[in-house]
């Protein structure tokens, strides 16, 4: 495989008998944004859980920097924000401070010790959060969108290489959202975090993103987005109008 | 009689150390338990234990050398039964805990009927533990938390979340087989200090407890661990005023703190709201 940041090849999964992914196969380059879509059902949080290790799939490859995933140990260079913000207990007693610092732990060995540059490391991502003055409430005390921006700054705070984003938006007031997005487009842009971003918000793809994956159990589209805006695509599966909310939004 | 004498005993010095550590150890193991949704994991393999304990008298060998690797052997079962049977937690642990009793019935009725001994083991005598309980006690209640300690940041993210933890390289099966292994060795321990019957009370007691008062994981760690010991200290002195069975009261106490906790925290959360 090559050195993409991620490499994915012929890729099929199963669960309890059911096809949920077929035949799969693509790249992202360092410095991608891409915007992963389909409807309700179509695989994309498997996908991603895939990619991850944490769901095995039933045959194909995938390598992460080029490191087959069986062999792969940086952890470090990957942040991820999963689907459901109640994939916690609302009673855990962790403040916001202990939830971000789970994302160091992939940078360090064994013994794990987090020592002043990782507690600065933290306070930088909260700060960039907004969320540094509730640094020490439990996580439960907190609105959605405050629990969302403290898992998002678990995503972020061991200045990760690639990061993977499921359903980041659904939690957060218009006002978190754009601020959230425009930290993702500005690690994007100034150092060149790739960027997995899986959405039903096709207008915030056609926003930040610059390629589209779009899938239903497998592949209908994988390429720029200019190019998907021009494509028969476009209309064939958002429908007339699409147009103008997706595209109309995409800075090339 | 004043309550420093009661310490001049070898019985009741005994009895304190080794209650102390299994205390501590079983506090801190119930956080991680309760917050993973484990609780029941200790009643399970106390069940066990009741079975390997009748394999020990059927065989005339010490209960705690047949116990211990017995209830780790059905720990990792449990985990196995979740990972690979795909039934949840609590009915794995069912399954586990129904093997254990029903295998010690039989094997004690195949013995020749319950005996003293075996009830000893149901309802605990730490006042009776031995200077050999005490160091392996010791030993085993510092070797697990000295385990917890090294894996605290591990333990910490898979409590809180598996997925990510699984995510950013934790190897999750082995923090959870590590985990099961060293609710089995405390859960035998225990069985010395309240008994069979009530070592799930050991584990979840001083957790519930302190999750009404905690300010973060660690805080939840460390009031655990206070509530556990001081309930211990307070247990084994209480009986021996009041007479009553030592891990009885023992559990009482625990579950005093446990209504203090969440007295204290519903009577704080009213005066807030009418401030």
């Amino acid at each position: 495989m090559s050195t993409a940041v991620i490499g994915v090849e012929n890729l099929c999964f199963q669960y309890q008998a059911v096809e949920v992914l077929t035949d799969i196969s693509f790249e992202i380059a360092a410095g991608d944004y891409v915007g992963l879509v389909g409807p309700n059902g179509s695989g994309k949080t498997t996908l991603v859980r895939a990619i991850l290790g944490v769901a095995r799939p039933l045959t194909g490859k995938i390598a992460l920097f080029g490191q087959a995933l069986d062999q792969f140990q940086d952890w470090h260079k990957v942040g991820y924000l999963p689907q459901k913000l109640g994939g916690f207990n609302p009673n855990f007693p962790a403040t916001v401070r202990e939830v971000a610092s789970l994302g160091l732990i992939a940078r360090k060995s064994f013994p794990i010790r987090l020592d002043r540059t990782d507690q600065r490391a933290v306070d930088r991502a909260l700060e960039r959060l907004g969320i540094a003055d509730i640094g020490q409430k439990l996580i439960g005390e907190l609105s959605g969108g405050q629990q969302q921006r403290a898992l998002i700054a678990r995503a972020i705070v061991g200045d990760p290489e690639l990061i993977i984003l499921d359903e980041p938006s659904a939690a957060l007031d218009p006002e978190s959202r754009e601020h959230f997005f425009t930290i993702l487009r500005d690690l994007n842009r100034n150092s060149r975090v790739t960027m997995i971003l899986v959405t039903h918000d096709m207008g915030t793809i056609g926003q930040y993103a610059n390629k589209l994956l779009y899938i239903d159990r497998k592949i209908i589209f994988y390429g720029g987005f200019d190019e998907f805006c021009r494509s028969e695509n476009m209309t064939a599966l958002f429908g007339e109008g699409a147009q103008h909310i997706i595209c109309h939004r995409h800075v090339a | 009689m004043d309550i420093l004498d009661y310490l001049q005993y070898g019985f009741i010095q005994r009895a304190l150390i080794a209650g102390c550590f299994v205390g501590l150890l079983c506090s801190c193991l119930g956080v991680l338990l309760v917050l993973r949704r484990l609780s029941l994991i200790g009643d399970g393999l106390a069940h066990v234990t009741f079975g390997s304990v009748a394999i020990g008298m059927v065989f005339n060998i010490y209960p705690l050398y047949v116990s211990i690797p017995v209830v780790m052997l059905s720990s990792l079962g449990i985990l196995r039964l979740t990972e690979k049977a795909r039934i949840y937690g609590d009915a794995a642990i069912g399954v586990v805990s129904s093997l254990g009793i029903a295998g010690g019935v039989i094997l004690a009725s195949v013995a020749g009927g319950f005996n003293v001994d075996l009830f000893s083991y149901l309802f605990g005598n730490i006042l009776a533990v031995s200077d050999t309980e005490v160091v392996i006690s010791i030993v085993l209640s510092l070797l697990v938390l000295l385990l917890i300690y090294l894996y605290y940041h591990e333990l910490f993210s898979i409590t809180f979340d598996e997925e990510f933890a699984r995510a950013s390289g934790v190897r999750t099966g082995k923090i959870n087989a590590m985990l099961v292994l060293l609710t089995a060795v405390t859960v035998v321990l225990a069985m010395n200090v309240v008994g069979i019957l009530l070592v799930s009370a050991l584990l979840i007691l001083p957790a519930v407890t302190a999750l009404q008062l905690a300010r973060g994981f660690a805080h939840a760690i460390l009031i655990a661990a206070l509530t556990g010991v001081c309930a211990v200290v307070g247990g084994v002195f209480g009986s021996l005023m009041l007479n009553l069975p030592t891990g009885a009261t023992i559990v009482m106490v625990n579950l005093l703190f446990f209504l203090a906790a969440l007295g204290g925290k519903v009577f704080i959360a009213k005066y807030r709201s009418l401030n």
